[in-house]
């Protein structure tokens, strides 16, 4: 059989690839960055929003003292009998009515009050709700956003009050409560938020780096791998045991692996360093806030930021992931293939960098290809390039993962340039086949390919005779 | 059992490398493959071996198509190697692997040629750290392990020192006591007339000698004629018709065209009272034959480059 062997020749390769210093440093010091990332995801939100989530923290255990709003005055001037309920739990603000003609003089006697309180003054004008509202001085020390959570808790019971006198039953209103969700679009464009326009930048451009640097720098090892074997005469040994078929399946299939592994050790650090910080990070306080979001107002902002950070990584699922690995490992072989024959072109080791040249030209060039149409591009638009970067598999291995986490390509449109990109690994796998036992113990000068094709026809034809 | 080779040639670029090359191997022993650099040999080997495709000819070994993949065949090549940062024991145990041997098989065999090779403090070492004498006991271990039928041996004992040419040399015969098929090349003709029963001479890939050594030696006949005597008796040997071949410490050597001519040097060396200190009348010397065959005519060095492109 002429692949026996190659599992051996995998286990060997596979297994001195990992032990090598290099590997150990390099993914040891990026597992711990990628996992300070991950963490600083969760932390960094908690320690910008420290305030709010000491507030919430502070609301939801009935700590009024942390809150600042100490006196709310109300002056209703609608025919409705309004009741506000702030109960100790919450803020433990006591109300106080006041006659709407006292507005002016309680406007002015706050801003001199050294009390931390708040004046309501509830009009209604043509059917029209709403709530002015102000503030002690500067002689206080009354928070806004404080005032902020006691004015976004009267506009809802306002709201509820106020659809009750009209006669709605309760999930009539909470359809009113919840509003109208309204937006301003140019005819034919999508929504997109400030975060969804770094995600449709930054994501391929990151990914495509990162897929790039993997994809590249493993298959360069395949070419040194078989480089070193030559230059040493090992593969003199080697080939009387195991056929050259054989050396290049085990050795392309353990760079694949030992990169996929590298790759995979660096998404678990990112998870465990998400976790490891949940102590920390705001994640850990979500069901705090969306509780005091719904109780009392406060929270907000955090939970802003949650709905941002959770928008981001929406569309990560188990479908990308499998699309992703499967373009890894395509990726890879159509790199690695090429460096195998750039490896075995040469006897000495001082040729190599000249051998990789030309993979090095195609493997920029199909870098650039995904990465050049990502800048600026914010709002998930495809240019022409970028979609025919998606279907050239030089290009693809860098950018269709990302274009499909994205939703800039469909299921089958990714199953049609996979097809395109497992067609090229089987050409260039056969073609390989050809010409690698050919040219595996040439010495001499190294061998560019239309030698090599030379080479393997005049066998074939000796062979035939 | 055997090894036949029939009609092997090969040719680089219209160069040709191997012109026809047949060979028998018998019965077990050591057999002689010989040449200048650039001979041949190495072309050969690899296609013998089935890492180079032959332009024509066979190799059978027991009878059918030699499959190195599938027999069981120790290789020691000319231009050694080892994995430079790897460790020597590891390499071991892949090299045992690809012969298909067990991790026991494996550990019993490395265990044992690491100890008759007396290498076994370097056994956790990196190929590098290691002499290029030990890193060549290493690559004889590679070449031995999982007891192989057939040993194919490039130029052995280049490079070593005489205390490890020595143990290189015992192992070579242990090996052909224990009844292996061994094709040794060497360009140490002492060496080989120590193994060798039967060789093949190369000289620019076609071959020049070939058979049985002590056949070839006894059909040149004693030619050889070295003499050292106390005064001067070279006009004497210039009267018998001897050719002065060379002048060394150990006095003058002769070629002779048969017993008949040296006799009557001697004769006449002790009618005129001359002090013989050293008469030696000889068959030719492997060395001697070699010169003889390839010596006029080397092979250049582009001549060896061409042949290995």
């Amino acid at each position: 059989m002429k692949t026996k062997g190659w599992k051996n020749i995998f286990a060997f390769t596979f297994l001195q690839q990992i032990k090598t210093k290099s590997f150990i440093i390099s993914t040891t010091v990026i597992a711990i960055i990628v996992a300070l990332i991950a963490a600083t995801v969760n932390i960094l939100p908690a320690i910008l929003l420290e305030d709010e989530l000491t507030k919430i923290e502070d609301t939801l255990e009935g700590d009024t003292e942390a809150f600042t709003v100490e006196k709310l005055y109300i002056a209703n001037e609608t025919p409705l009998d309004l009741k506000f309920t702030f109960t100790t739990a919450t803020m433990g603000i006591t109300p106080e009515k006041i006659d709407s003609s006292a507005v002016e003089a309680k406007i002015n006697e706050l801003a001199e009050t050294t009390e931390n309180a708040m004046l309501a003054h509830i009009t209604m004008t043509d059917g029209y709700l709403s709530i002015d509202s102000y503030y002690s001085g500067t002689n206080s020390t009354i928070d806004e956003s404080d005032c902020n959570s006691v004015l976004n808790l009267m506009s809802t019971q306002l709201d509820i009050q106020y659809l009750s006198s009209l006669g709605l039953n309760a999930d009539q209103m909470s359809t009113v409560v919840k509003g109208v969700s309204t937006s301003l679009l140019q005819a034919g464009d999508e929504p997109v938020s400030l975060v969804d326009e770094l995600v449709n930048m930054l994501v391929p451009m990151i990914a495509s780096l990162i897929l790039f640097i993997f994809i590249f720098s493993y298959s360069q090892m395949v070419a040194q791998s078989i480089a070193i074997e030559k230059s040493s005469r090992i593969m003199e040994y080697l080939l009387t045991s195991v056929s050259p078929l054989s050396i290049i399946i085990g050795k392309i299939l353990a760079m694949c692996s030992v990169s996929l592994m590298q790759f995979l050790i660096f998404v678990a650090a990112g998870a465990v360093g998400f976790l490891a910080s949940m102590p920390f990070g705001i994640f850990a306080k979500i069901d705090d806030i969306v509780s005091a979001v719904s109780e009392s107002g406060v929270g907000i902002e955090a939970q802003n930021v949650i709905n941002d950070i959770m928008s981001a990584f929406s569309s990560v699922n188990i479908g990308t992931l499998v699309i992703l690995i499967i373009t890894f490992i395509l990726g890879f072989l159509v790199y690695a293939l090429i460096a195998g024959l750039a490896g075995a072109s040469i006897s000495k080791m001082e040729d190599l960098s000249a051998a990789i040249q030309p993979m090095s030209i195609i493997g920029v060039l199909g870098f650039y290809l995904a990465y050049m149409p990502q800048i600026g591009n914010t709002d998930g638009e495809s240019n022409p390039i970028a979609i025919i970067a998606r279907y050239i598999p030089i290009s693809s291995p860098f950018c269709l993962p990302s274009a499909y986490m994205l939703g800039q390509m469909t299921l089958v449109e990714v199953i049609i340039a996979l097809a395109i990109l497992l067609a090229c690994v089987i050409a260039l796998a056969l073609i390989v086949a050809k010409v690698y036992e050919h040219i595996i113990l040439h010495t001499g000068d190294r061998l560019k390919l239309s030698d090599m094709l030379k080479m393997s026809e005049n066998k074939k034809k000796t062979e035939s005779k | 059992m055997s090894l036949t080779v029939q009609n092997l040639s090969k040719s680089f670029n219209g160069h040709v490398a191997v012109k026809d090359l047949s060979f028998e191997l018998t019965k077990p022993g050591v057999f002689a493959f010989l040449g200048t650099n650039g001979a041949g040999k190495s072309t050969s080997i690899r296609m013998i071996l089935n890492m180079l495709k032959k332009d024509s000819g066979t190799v059978l070994w027991k009878g059918r198509e030699l499959n190195v993949l599938e027999e069981n065949i120790g290789y020691l090549s000319e231009e050694r190697g080892l994995y430079p940062k790897y460790n020597v024991l590891e390499q071991m145990y892949y090299f045992a692997s690809l012969k298909g041997l067990k991790k026991s098989e494996a550990k019993q065999s490395i265990d044992y040629l690491f100890d008759r090779l007396k290498i076994n403090e370097y056994r956790k070492k990196n190929a590098e750290q290691l002499s290029k004498g030990n890193q060549q006991k290493v690559q004889l271990a590679a070449a031995l392990i999982g007891n192989p039928e057939m040993l194919i041996l490039d130029e052995p004992l280049s490079g070593l020192d005489p205390v490890n040419a020595d143990l290189f040399k015992d192992i070579i015969r242990e090996q052909r006591d224990l009844g292996k098929y061994i094709i040794m090349s060497s360009h140490q003709m002492q060496t080989i007339e120590e193994f060798c029963e039967d060789l093949v001479l190369l000289h620019r890939g076609e071959v020049v000698l070939q058979g049985n050594l002590n056949e070839i030696k006894k059909s040149y006949g004693r030619v050889n004629l070295s003499v050292k005597a106390d005064s001067e008796f070279l006009d004497i040997a210039e009267e018998c018709g001897l050719t002065v071949v060379q002048h060394t410490p150990n006095g003058t050597d002769f070629k002779v065209n048969n017993e008949a001519q040296a006799q009557e040097l001697l004769k006449k060396m002790l009618e005129k009272n001359i002090n013989v200190v050293t008469f030696d009348l000889r068959e030719p010397s492997l060395h001697e034959l070699f010169v003889e065959k390839c010596g006029g005519d080397a092979v250049t060095e582009s001549e060896v480059g061409a042949n290995e492109n």
